[in-house]
């Protein structure tokens, strides 16, 4: 089994060797350009390279550098001058100031807030400690460079401290920013100006908007975590090469107006163009039935294979009733939690975004009111999902205006799984109005 | 997911009915290997049923909706048998695995099983802390699970019943203090309290909101998030408070700020609490034989793949929602992609 | 393509009122792609006529035709324009056309205005780019086309009225000859500037009846 490995770390090698241990076959992309090129139908990992100052991972520069000190002389390691300092970096920090400690030498940490939440870092900072090693926390610093010697000056609001060294390290990190160009290249969904997996609870450690690409980050990539998340991207890998994951996405090549616009806002880039560019295909492991090109397409030439929306149907009056579009992620699941069996009509739907105007237009034939309930912002799986749910809303309501029949008969709301009572007032209010 | 791997020999005990144990339980049932959940108390769900959502103009990416629909999974599942108000009361090691013996309700269950998963979760140390100090009758002091469930029942308009004006987080509560013999960072208070405290100042923009803190830790994510922070009625008091008392009504903290002893009273005082080790541990070490580390936690003595004994979640030690929901997945994974040859037993 | 926008609803509502059984023609061609007339958007107007006041007993069926300005196509769905009382065509003005001229008892309604011949420049949102004037100079503009893309529709531009390079009967728009230099000035031939273009025999564009276009190679003695 073949993957891609991009990116140019200090890591690479380590993990080129993991997943060959493993039987996987590995080619190297060394651009983005590269990565794109080999990586159709491969899975693709790309591994962040950062720049992490030489001396807290090169250990032969670090031993050479310390050897040309004079013995008495303290060494200092200067964090958060410019940027907080991430926690994998203090690791390295730690275990490089244990090291220069152990050879009888003072050694000082300086950083404006002591990062503790990267696992085992405790042991760390003891041991760091029983060397000797002084943490000192400051709020201002400045530096003077005279030859071989620096005069670091801290104040931490309360007093000055000014310390002179012939080793000053400066552990600022630079994040990397060739991520950007990967992401584009291989069409990944990017959050807060450049982060690729950034804080996502879906997006489990490594993995990115695209089933089979995977990014580690240089915390990730140094961290002990690593072969634990390797493994799991190898299992992951093997798995999704034999089976057929989840309700996939299905495309009539008769109806298909291969107008790309499936394929520019489905959120996994799970749709290509195929080799007899007759229609657009989907690749089944990589689509996760979210439905959204379901509802863009405007040949209607889409459909999910699996359907959801039969399922949950329950026998109400149709003609007075309430039917509510709930979002299976979050509103359907509020929905059955707090909603009594027969007051409300609900259909649950892979994603907001999989809702079509049409189907909107269609249930107001059937009810009352309809409710189109979603993810909150930035909650959806499906990155933008809710958003064009909410678009579709806006748009019915402006033609319901237009033949003046009252706009408010569609509900549009966002909420969570585990915020059920927003559903359940809304109900609640909604059956008090009718009565 | 359906496989072909479904190894009819494998059958696992999970030991824990939250959030890692149902995971685990749902990762291997995708490979057709059948579990059974040992949950102590009357209801699947452990803590993070109970957690509440932090969205407050937007997702603040707590993780609480990686449980959304699992518990239903789990009760609908086949291959899942969940034994409520249960414990093991024994564990031997046979040929081929293990024996349990079981206490389930007031009856006695022998069963075999080829691997353990222990997912029994961590203690809630300001739950505790609070009964202790005397505190939980007070409706202004809240323990994080309380914002939590306060969270839950959230509406659309309202969170608390009373808008609060003044409110304070209390952090480390119970961490990084070798007096609460806690010697460890717990990792998701930060997380948690900044992420509620957005979600207050949505509902009530004039609430001033204090964090006493030692450090703020922050991940790439969060420093945006921070950034948010700074805003005005927002203060952040670098210092653990000396005391919390409830004055009357009203919660009192008394801290040091610039070198001054304060004193100040709060409508609300959140206690972050921190994740302690499950008073379970050290009778699960004996049982299984894996280690409790020098904060209480269990850990590994040889790799669980030759002991086929995995943990998975918080009884390892303090972790986020998002990390246990991999580590659970993880253990699933490995145990549905050992054959019967590879494991051997010790 | 050709893009196209539905009209109003209640400019529609209006000329159905009188017909009980309809049929929405959706084209699958040109007005899918612009998202105007396509299948999706046929059963969308088919549930929001079903809404509005006093249809509520029409019969409204939703078919598809590939293109609606090729014969055979039309032909497929004979049985059912047959049975309508009246066919909304959610086809160009081409479409609406043809389908008329083959029933030419038939009421058929246009559901869309046409607009022009445009491109796609993100999800959603298309610009003209040709008004099919039958001439062609781009080359002469460097790809940019003044019929169109310059309001006044000036040949030997600018016109003198653009301020920072948009134009000054409607500032959202760039200056075409503002662009039409700077892109000569890329490929170096801002000399081209300097040859005067004559001015336009506007016969060949769209006075004077409909135009005809014939491949003598392929098309027989007598056309339709």
């Amino acid at each position: 089994m073949k993957i891609v490995l991009a990116g140019n770390s200090v890591r690479t090698g380590l993990i080129k060797s993991f997943f060959e241990n493993e039987g996987f076959e590995v080619l190297l992309a060394g651009t983005p350009k590269e990565a794109k090129a080999s990586s159709d139908g491969y899975p693709v990992i790309i591994v962040g390279s950062s720049v992490i100052p030489g001396f807290l991972i090169d250990d032969g520069y670090a031993q050479r550098v310390i050897a040309g000190l004079e013995p008495k002389a303290p060494a200092v390691m200067l964090l958060d001058r410019e940027t907080e300092t991430p926690s994998f970096i203090w690791d390295l920090v730690l275990k490089r100031a244990v090291g220069i400690a152990a050879g009888k030498r003072h050694v000082y940490v300086l950083a404006r807030s002591v990062r503790t939440e990267f696992p085992g870092l405790e042991r760390s900072y003891s041991k760091a400690r029983a060397h000797g090693v002084t943490f000192i926390k400051y709020e201002k610093v400045s530096v003077v460079q005279n030859d071989a010697v620096s005069a670091v000056m801290i104040d931490d609001g309360v007093m000055t401290l000014e310390i002179e060294t012939p080793l000053l390290v400066d552990c600022t990190y630079t994040e990397d920013r060739s991520v950007l160009e990967y992401a584009e290249a291989l069409r990944l969904h990017t959050y807060d100006g450049g982060l690729i997996n950034a804080d996502r609870w879906f997006l489990s450690p490594g993995r990115t908007s695209r089933r089979g690409v995977y990014y580690i980050d240089a915390g990730l990539a140094m961290s002990a975590q690593l072969e634990k998340i390797l493994l799991s991207i190898a299992d992951e890998i093997r798995l999704m090469a034999e089976m057929d994951v989840g309700p996939a996405a299905k495309i009539d090549p008769r109806k298909c107006a291969f107008c790309y616009t499936c394929f520019r806002l489905c959120p996994h880039g799970a749709l290509y163009p195929d080799d007899s560019a007759v229609s657009m295909s989907v690749r089944h492991n990589y689509c996760s039935g979210c439905g959204i090109c379901v509802s863009a397409c405007p040949a209607n030439a889409i459909e999910l294979t699996e359907r959801s929306e039969a399922s949950g149907k329950r026998q109400t009056d149709h003609s007075k009733g309430t039917v509510a579009f709930c979002c299976e992620n979050s509103a359907a699941i509020a929905a059955r939690t707090v909603l009594p069996d027969n007051c409300v009509n609900v259909i649950p739907i892979p994603c907001g975004g999989s809702i079509r105007a049409s189907q909107i237009a269609a249930a107001l034939r059937e009810y009352e009111r309809v409710i189109v309930a979603v993810c909150n912002d930035g909650a959806c799986k499906h990155f933008d999902g809710n958003k064009l749910a909410s678009r579709q809303v806006e748009r019915i309501r402006e033609e319901l205006a237009s033949i003046n029949i009252d706009p408010q008969r569609i509900m549009y709301i966002q909420l969570s799984h585990a915020m059920p009572n927003v559903m359940h007032n809304m109900v609640d209010n909604e059956r008090n109005r009718a009565l | 997911m359906k496989s072909e791997h479904g190894d009819p020999m494998k059958n696992v005990l999970i030991i824990g009915g939250g959030l890692a144990g149902c995971t685990a339980a749902r990762t291997l049932s995708g490979f057709d290997i059948p579990s059974v959940i040992l949950e102590s108390s009357p209801s699947l769900g452990g803590k993070v049923r109970q957690f509440g959502c932090k969205s407050g103009s937007s997702c603040s990416q707590c993780g609480v909706c990686a449980a959304g629909n699992l518990w239903d999974e789990v009760e609908r599942d086949e291959n899942i048998t969940i034994l409520l108000d249960s414990s093991l009361i024994d564990l031997r090691k046979e040929a081929c695995g293990f024996s349990a013996y079981i206490k389930s309700g007031s009856d006695f269950i022998e069963k075999s099983f080829s691997d353990i998963v222990l997912a029994n979760g961590f203690l809630d140390y300001a739950s505790n802390a609070k009964t202790a100090l005397d505190m939980d009758r007070s409706e202004s002091i809240l323990t994080g699970m309380d914002l939590e469930r306060a969270l839950y029942r959230r509406t659309a308009s309202e969170l608390f019943a009373e808008p609060p004006k003044k409110v304070a987080y209390v952090l480390c509560f119970g961490s990084r203090s070798v007096k609460e013999k806690a010697n460890y960072c717990s990792r998701v208070c930060c997380g948690y309290s900044t992420r509620s405290a957005k979600v207050i100042r949505h509902y009530y923009p004039e609430c001033e909101i204090t964090f006493f803190y030692m450090d703020m830790q922050t991940t790439n994510a969060l420093s945006a998030f921070m950034q948010d922070m700074n805003e005005p009625g927002i203060r952040f008091i670098r210092c653990r408070p000396a005391r919390i008392t409830v004055n009357g009504n009203d919660p009192e903290i008394i801290y040091e700020d610039s070198g001054v002893l304060a004193r100040e009273t709060f409508d609300k005082v959140i206690l972050c609490g921190g994740i302690h080790p499950n008073s379970d541990n050290v009778t699960l070490s004996d049982l299984t034989g894996l280690r409790v580390d020098e904060n209480g936690f269990l850990e590994y003595v040889k790799p669980p793949e030759k002991t086929h004994v995995y943990l998975a979640g918080c009884v390892s030690g303090p972790k986020s929602i998002r990390e246990t929901v991999a580590e659970a997945r993880d253990v699933g994974l490995r145990i549905a992609q050992i054959s019967e040859q590879d494991g051997i037993l010790a | 393509m050709i893009v196209a926008e539905r009209k109003p609803l209640n400019d529609i509502i209006q000329m159905v009122r009188p017909y009980k059984k309809l049929l929405i023609a959706a084209c699958g061609t040109c007005v899918t792609v612009c998202m105007a007339g396509g299948e999706k958007e046929a059963l969308e107007l088919s549930s929001l006529l079903g809404l509005a006041d006093g249809l509520e007993d029409k019969e409204i069926i939703v078919r598809t035709i590939q293109r609606q300005c090729d014969r055979e196509f039309i032909l497929e769905s004979d049985e059912d324009i047959r049975a309508a009382d009246a066919v909304i065509s959610m086809g160009c003005g081409a479409g609406v056309q043809f389908i008329a001229e083959l029933y030419p008892s038939k009421r058929i309604i246009p559901a869309l205005n046409t607009k022009f011949i445009g491109v796609n420049r993100d999800v959603g949102y298309w610009t003209e780019m040709c008004q099919g004037c039958g001439n062609c100079l781009l080359d002469r503009t460097a790809g940019i086309c003044p019929v169109s893309r310059c309001s006044k529709s000036i040949f030997n531009g600018p016109c003198g009225g653009s301020s920072g390079g948009r134009c000054e009967i409607d500032p959202d728009l760039e200056c075409a000859w503002q662009l039409i230099y700077e892109r000569l000035k890329v490929q170096d031939r801002l000399d081209t500037l300097t040859e005067t273009i004559p001015p336009r025999d506007w016969s060949s564009n769209r006075d004077g009846g409909p135009r005809r276009v014939r491949k003598s190679s392929v098309s027989p003695e007598v056309g339709k």
